[in-house]
């Protein structure tokens, strides 16, 4: 099929194409980062800035002004993210094994991704190859769910429930990440709305 | 499926090759062999005149209906 694909499948092509690139690229300073810390290049120099999977009540006062009236706010919670000075090395081999295990499922749904685009741009859409392709990224964002609901908790788990802060209290929040969970099954449907589209293109192609 | 097609037994007593019919119908041989052959799940008025208009034959005499004749026809 020679007609052109339409403008969205060309810029969700360049959009995957720069996607993956960036992610080549950022697996390499993880795998770099790795090799870091296994030989222990870092010497314990390493100042970790990450996400906290946790909510601190603040409690502060503030004035808000909006359409020149003057409101009185309180700041009631935040979300959080925890510098560990110093960090450990036992806690920084952890993150980058953390970090390699996310980069590697992003990269395989990217690139599974990236071959059903370019399978939709060649005009080959309804195909066993793509329904494959749609079923193992709904697969991929499963497990990824799996794995970062886990280290969410394991770090709840090991961090949040053991830092002591004196003008702040910490308390569990624990993202659930449900969109990855609802885009997996969106996913897996459209993958048998494709089956669908299979047969009936079967039926179009025998139709002489 | 118990109904057949019987293009080759028109094509026979019509004395023309599938290329030629191909040329006069403007199906491609691709298409024409899928009928041919009996994989054809479907067949358009529009494809069944052309072909009709070109082998001067009726409807009835390229599709014929044999109950339990089932997928496998000839080739």
């Amino acid at each position: 099929m020679n007609k052109k694909p339409p403008f969205s499948i060309r810029l969700i092509y360049w959009f995957t194409n720069f996607i993956l690139g960036m992610l080549v690229l950022v697996s390499v300073g993880v795998i770099v980062f790795n090799i870091m810390v296994a030989t222990d290049s870092l010497r314990g120099n390493m100042q970790l800035h990450t996400e906290f999977p946790a909510k601190v009540d603040i409690l502060d006062k503030g004035v808000l002004i909006l359409n020149g009236v003057e409101m009185q706010v309180e700041l009631v919670e935040a979300s959080a993210r925890i510098h560990i000075f110093d960090t450990p090395a036992f806690i920084t081999g952890r993150i980058g094994l953390v970090l390699l295990v996310v980069v590697a499922l992003m990269g395989y749904m990217v690139w599974k991704f990236r071959k059903f685009i370019v399978n939709v741009k060649n005009g080959d859409v309804f195909s066993e190859t793509n329904i494959r392709l749609l079923k193992h990224l709904a697969y991929g964002l499963v497990a990824f769910w799996v794995f970062i609901v886990a280290y969410m908790h394991a770090a709840y788990y090991y961090l949040a429930r053991n830092v002591e802060f004196a003008h702040v209290r910490v308390r569990s929040d624990v993202p659930e990440y449900g969109y990855l969970l609802g885009a997996a099954l969106f996913l897996w449907v459209l993958a048998h709305i494709f089956t669908t589209g299979l047969e009936l293109q079967r039926d179009k192609d025998l139709t002489v | 499926m118990p109904v057949i097609v019987n293009l080759d037994v028109m094509l026979a007593k019509r004395k023309m090759s599938l290329t030629e019919l191909s040329a006069r119908v403007g199906v491609t041989m691709s298409n024409l062999s899928i009928l041919k052959t009996g994989k054809a799940k479907a067949i358009r008025f529009s494809t069944l005149d052309a072909i009709c208009k070109v082998l001067d034959c009726q409807p009835g005499d390229l599709l014929e209906f044999r109950d339990g004749h089932d997928e496998t026809q000839k080739g």
